[in-house]
């Protein structure tokens, strides 16, 4: 008889020691799930949409240097013998190359000033792609700050017009995403580049693939090119899409298309 | 994030101006966490080196 008068105050505690520790761990991997899901949340809104809006708004006050910085550096414009090499002028440092033997009077290209570091120089058009339809400003130097701007120019390859092959770099899928599209383009599509010698426009000729330590992609060429490149895939920066472009017209084109 | 906020010292408004101060470095932190991150997963920026 005294067996089954157990007190219940003496199995409860157990018990509810027990569901406790379980009610703890199931709300503890609740909050951990929420917490984690807003980080991703906020992670996903900041990369798509913060860092456009910054962009975006960097883009207004950038066109407006680029602008500025045209009529700047139109007085530093030089009017330069044309030479058929694999380097530019603006680029090539010391010892001038010596001009072409040519039997008629020496082709002549417009060389500009190369410009400062983190500047808008440059302002790049593209008719196929509405991003780019009104235009994206170009900066010099291609580090993540200037990316954050706008498009970068590589400082050590040439200036879009001259001779050479001018590589320009842009965001994918972020700051702005200027070149989101840039695996639509086709052959022969037109990309026009403002600078201060005036509007020079490329015609696409291949689009590749590449891993981002390939650096042959930015190695001089014969003629004048311009190689824009960004991540590949979307949303990874694995790989790199490479867009090759011709010049086909421009201040410097009569000059070089004549010659190469 | 009562307790939490309970075990700032100070007075109330004290208290409020710390967590207001804590809130806003934590999502400065964060920021820059996801920049980084972003810069180095997501999308580098398209440059060949």
């Amino acid at each position: 008889m005294m067996e089954e008068h157990i007190p219940a105050a003496a199995t409860t505690p157990v018990a509810r020691t027990g569901s406790g520790l379980l009610v703890r761990v199931i709300r503890g991997i609740g909050w951990a799930s929420l917490i984690a899901g807003l980080l991703i949340l906020g992670f996903v809104a900041q990369q798509l949409f913060v860092t456009s809006w910054f962009a975006d708004r960097n883009q207004t006050q950038l066109e407006q240097q680029a602008v500025t910085y045209f009529e700047e550096a139109q007085a530093g414009v030089e009017v330069v013998p044309y030479v058929p090499a694999l380097s530019s002028p603006t680029t090539s440092g010391g010892d001038e190359p010596a001009p072409p033997v040519t039997s008629g009077p020496p082709a002549t290209i417009l060389v500009e000033p190369a410009p400062p570091v983190h500047q808008a120089f440059a302002i790049i058009r593209i008719p196929a792609i509405l991003k780019l339809e009104d235009g994206w400003t170009v900066v010099e130097g291609v580090n993540r700050s200037d990316l954050k701007n706008g498009a970068g120019h590589m400082a050590h390859t040439p200036l879009p017009g001259q001779p050479g092959n001018a590589v320009i770099s842009g965001h994918r899928t972020t700051y702005g995403a200027p070149f989101h599209d840039l695996d639509t383009l086709a052959h022969g599509d037109v990309i026009e580049v403002e600078t201060a010698i005036g509007v020079s426009t490329y015609a696409v000729r291949e689009t590749i693939i590449v891993k981002p330590h390939e650096l042959w992609v930015t190695e001089p060429r014969d003629g004048a090119w311009l190689t824009l490149t960004t991540c590949h895939p979307k949303f990874s920066s694995r790989q790199r899409l490479i867009v090759f472009a011709e010049l086909v017209d421009g201040p410097n084109a009569p000059a070089i298309l004549g010659s190469a | 994030m009562k307790r939490l906020f309970a075990a700032l010292p100070g007075p109330q408004p004290v208290k409020i101006i710390l967590a207001v101060v804590i809130v806003i470095a934590a999502l400065v932190a964060l920021f820059f966490i996801y920049d980084w991150i972003g810069a180095n997963l997501l999308d580098s920026g398209g440059t060949i080196q």
